[in-house]
């Protein structure tokens, strides 16, 4: 059983790892406001592992923003959803001024 | 459970337009005397500007309008009453259609040996307008002719004051009909609007999921469009009666139910008005199509779309296309109110060309490729003698084959008219009668609607996620709700379809406006079987899936150095936390202003703080922010003073999916200034676009002269010795030939130096802009 508590423990640490190198979680410096932004979110931060690591739809992910949020590259959300749904994903997209 | 039928407006029920009080400042004195009689009751005894003054209080107060109204005259009260009917504005052709059969128009007609004229025995019109009682529409200046009696030729477009709207009864249906046929015909299937809907609905689906639809410059769906739009949602077709391009039909009208929006050249579904419309009873729908047809500026009747009829003016609501359509819809409502009978298309042209003809302008045609009811036997109707026959059959052959295609082929297409055969196989033989459904459409307000089950169990779904409908059971509601929802089989037509569920159509209608309840509601309720546990399953599946991925636009990210300052901002504006640093505000709160902060607009400009050097440093002439950053670590590889473009870091990138336009793409958005050429070409190159360079040893003779070097270059007897040129002046040796070359120019009286004497670089642009090519020769590169 420890063995297991350890390799679980230890995947969980390559994955973040990964999603760090790949997607990693911004730091500003400074306020920021970024006007007109999209975001991507998922409900399981794993998910963000698998979707930054398809180069298909690695250059819409800029960076995290949270754990199961990243920041979609200026203009491109609609892009985006449509590579997703390519890929076999089928995404919610909400349009400027739905509710968060 | 049967809804009680709706109340459905007149077809061409069209609102006046408000009254512009400009239009007394063009009056004369005597003009604006008449119109104080009518609306205050004395025009004398005031001067212009006091007249002018009272007409406009009268025209503001109801009980004036009303006394004006009462002392109208029995048949100037009966035209009135005309207009009321229509809302207030009518086409000048109906109008006159409609008046002369009230018996309130009568033609008095002139023959003589040389020709014929006709005037109206007394016309109310022009009467009415003098007082203001009807109004002239600001778009009735449309040409015409004035070869042709004022019979024939339409009215200005007039709309009864709005002030007198209320104090006219509506005049009941105009007395004009066709005599019906006494021998039931052979009647062909009548479209469903069950079908019709689903048509739409898979036209519609199509439209949402491609997010947009590029339109031509001028607002038609060009043929690329169009085909790709026939390829993705194959329509069944009815051979008898061929529709031109059936899926454009069903985008005009989507387009003018507003269910399609257009912004410029760019057409895309409006989910909230698909939802709007899936609650509207059957007729209602109907009522919407046939009024969509009656506007849709972009279908023609016969001919399809990207055609043009001949007048520039075609595409204008008063022109002939529209003005056509509204008269067919005038007869149509003519005929709605006789008991499901049917009738013959050749009567019904001929009394309707008795009718209508019209000679002051040129009217419509369906060209040649559109459906031919073979109005015309004799086709060299254009060689007989001029007179009435001719008149008849070019107008049978021309407007009278447009009638037929518009209502035969296009009503039809949309269920508001069954077409039969009165003979069976004769090819002129073609009748027709209003469904019950056009009925209620065209006979509106007098006909009622057809009843219908609100809640009919037309579906059995099955465990394979197959869903059988049966058209003849349902609403257009329920109709368009199941093709939002299931695919159909591409073609296939009849009452009873097969349809599926699958993850796809399911995410489709979730993305067109419908919510997860709503789907599986939708089937539940309809469905004669209890849904079945593995759909009810999946149903549940494919919806959790979509709302665990979420792609959010229009957004206004705010980032934080720290997670207290973040908090902060929080406690005292609108927004969401995202993660420690982050705060998410939706569009509508989205002006925020924070002091210091870097902005950044992600749809207009991004901020341009790089500066690019020959060797790859980027030097920033600020901050970078989120997507500077971000962008840089995938293309720049990070030294001690910034970032620098290599090689690897492009190549890098480029393995990592980024495409090289993209990465050119953002390093515009960031730059503030050009790329230095050397490191465009570069980034060209790493980006394996580059142009093979050759690097060696040469001997070369310069020639500073060029008489002289055109000499030496075309010389017959230096060709042994001469390889080739790099330039206007420079001719290369052959290593081996050196001795032999320069004995046979010393020869030649030529000084030869053992140093060359390059020239400057190029600098000027002109000469950047040529290319060295690999012959020596130079050519322009881009002008």
């Amino acid at each position: 059983m420890p063995r297991k508590a350890n390799s679980a423990s230890a995947a969980a640490r390559s994955a973040a790892a990964l999603l760090d190198e790949v997607l990693p979680l911004a730091e500003p410096a400074a306020v920021e406001v970024h006007h007109h932004a999209a975001v991507l979110e998922v409900s399981d931060p794993a998910q963000l592992v698998e979707l930054a690591a398809d180069s298909t739809l690695r250059p819409f992910l800029l960076c995290r923003l949270a754990a199961n949020v990243a920041l979609v590259d200026p203009g491109r959300a609609g892009q985006l959803a449509e590579a997703l749904r390519n890929r076999g994903h089928t995404p919610k997209v909400l349009s400027p001024g739905e509710p968060l | 459970m049967s809804a009680s039928p709706p109340d459905l407006p007149h077809i061409l029920t069209r609102p006046p337009q408000p009254f512009d009080p400009k239009v007394l400042d063009g009056l004369r004195s005597p003009e604006v005397s008449k119109v104080a009689t009518f609306w205050v009751g004395r025009g004398s005894g005031l001067s212009k500007n006091e007249r002018v003054g009272a007409v406009l209080k009268a025209m503001k107060d109801d009980a004036a309008a009303e006394r004006a109204a009462r002392s109208l005259g029995r048949v100037d009260r009966e035209t009135l009453a005309a207009y009321r009917r229509y809302g207030g504005t009518v086409n000048g052709t109906v109008i006159r259609l409609d008046l002369q059969a009230r018996g309130v128009l009568e033609v008095v007609e002139h023959v003589s040996t040389y020709y014929r004229s006709s005037h109206w025995r007394h016309n109310p019109l022009a009467g009415l307008a003098e007082r203001l009682a009807l109004v002239r529409n600001r778009r009735s200046s449309y040409w015409s002719p004035g070869y042709s009696s004022e019979t024939e030729k339409p009215f200005p477009l007039y709309s009864l004051h709005p002030a007198l709207l209320r104090h006219i009864e509506p005049a009941g249906p105009a007395p004009w009909s066709v005599p019906a046929l006494k021998a039931a015909p052979q009647p062909e299937p009548v479209r469903l609007p069950a079908e019709v809907a689903l048509d739409l609905a898979r036209v519609f689906a199509y439209v949402t999921t491609r997010g947009q639809v590029r339109l031509n410059k001028s607002g038609e769906l060009g043929t690329p469009a169009l085909r790709s739009l026939a390829k993705a949602v194959p329509l069944a077709e009815e051979p008898g009666y061929p529709l031109p391009e059936v899926q454009a039909l069903y985008f005009e009208v989507l387009r003018e139910t507003r269910l399609i929006l257009v912004d410029d050249t760019d057409a895309y579904a409006d989910p909230d008005a698909a939802t709007r419309l899936s609650t509207l009873a059957t007729a209602q729908q109907m009522h919407a199509w046939a009024r969509a047809w009656l506007h849709a500026r972009y279908w023609g009747d016969g001919t399809g779309i990207g055609s043009s009829e001949g007048y520039s003016y075609s595409h204008d609501e008063e022109g002939d296309r529209a003005a056509a359509r509204q008269v067919l819809a005038w007869a149509l409502s003519g005929l709605a109110h006789a008991e499901d009978e049917w009738f013959g298309l050749s009567d019904f042209l001929t009394e309707l060309y008795a009718l209508a003809r019209d000679r002051s302008y040129g009217g419509v045609g369906a060209g040649a490729g559109s459906w031919d009811p073979g109005l015309v036997e004799e086709r060299g109707w254009h060689k007989l003698p001029p007179g009435e026959e001719r008149e008849r059959l070019g107008w049978l052959d021309r407007s009278g084959r447009w009638y037929a295609n518009a209502l035969m082929v296009t009503l039809g297409h949309l269920g508001l008219v069954q077409r039969g055969r009165s003979q069976p196989g004769a090819r002129t033989a073609d009748c027709f009668r209003l469904t019950p459904w056009g009925q209620a459409v065209f006979g509106a307000p007098e006909v009622e609607p057809p009843d219908e089950e609100a809640e009919a169990k037309f579906l059995v779904v099955q465990p394979n996620f197959d869903v059988v409908a049966y058209l003849d059971r349902v609403s257009a509601a329920g109709a368009g709700t199941l093709g939002r929802l299931a695919e159909a089989e591409a073609t296939a037509s009849g009452r009873v379809r097969t349809f599926h569920v699958s993850q796809a159509s399911v995410y489709q209608a979730t993305e067109s406006g419908m919510t997860p309840t709503e789907v599986t509601e939708f089937l539940r309720r309809h469905s004669q079987n209890d849904l079945p546990a593995n759909v009810v399953r999946s149903l549940s599946d494919w919806f959790a899936r979509r709302e665990s991925l979420i792609v959010r636009a229009g957004l206004t990210v705010l980032a934080f150095p720290s997670p207290a300052a973040r908090d902060d901002y929080l406690s005292r504006h609108k927004g969401s936390a995202c993660g420690e640093r982050f705060a998410l505000v939706a569009a509508p709160d989205a002006r925020v202003a924070l002091a210091n902060a870097l902005v950044s607009n992600h749809r207009e400009r991004l901020r341009q703080t790089l500066v690019a050097d020959e060797h790859g440093r980027l030097r920033a002439t600020g901050p970078a922010d989120l997507v500077q950053e971000a962008r840089l670590r995938r293309l720049a590889e990070r030294t001690s003073d910034g970032w620098r473009l290599t090689g690897a870091s492009i190549r890098r990138a480029l393995d990592q999916g980024c495409r090289p336009g993209l990465l050119s793409a953002w390093l515009e958005d960031h730059l503030a200034g050009p790329l230095p050429p050397l490191l465009e070409r570069a980034l060209d190159a790493w980006m394996g676009k580059a142009s093979p360079l050759e690097l060696g040893e040469l001997t070369l003779l310069h020639v500073g002269d060029l008489r002289d070097f055109h000499a030496l270059a075309g010389s017959e007897r230096l060709r042994p010795f001469l390889q080739g040129s790099v330039g206007p002046g420079w001719l290369v040796v052959p290593r081996q030939a050196v001795k032999e070359l320069s004995g046979v120019l010393k020869e030649l009286g030529f000084t030869v130096a053992r140093e060359l004497t390059p020239g400057p670089l190029p600098t000027e642009e002109s000469e950047l802009l040529t290319e060295v090519t690999p012959g020596g020769r130079r050519k322009r590169s881009r002008d």
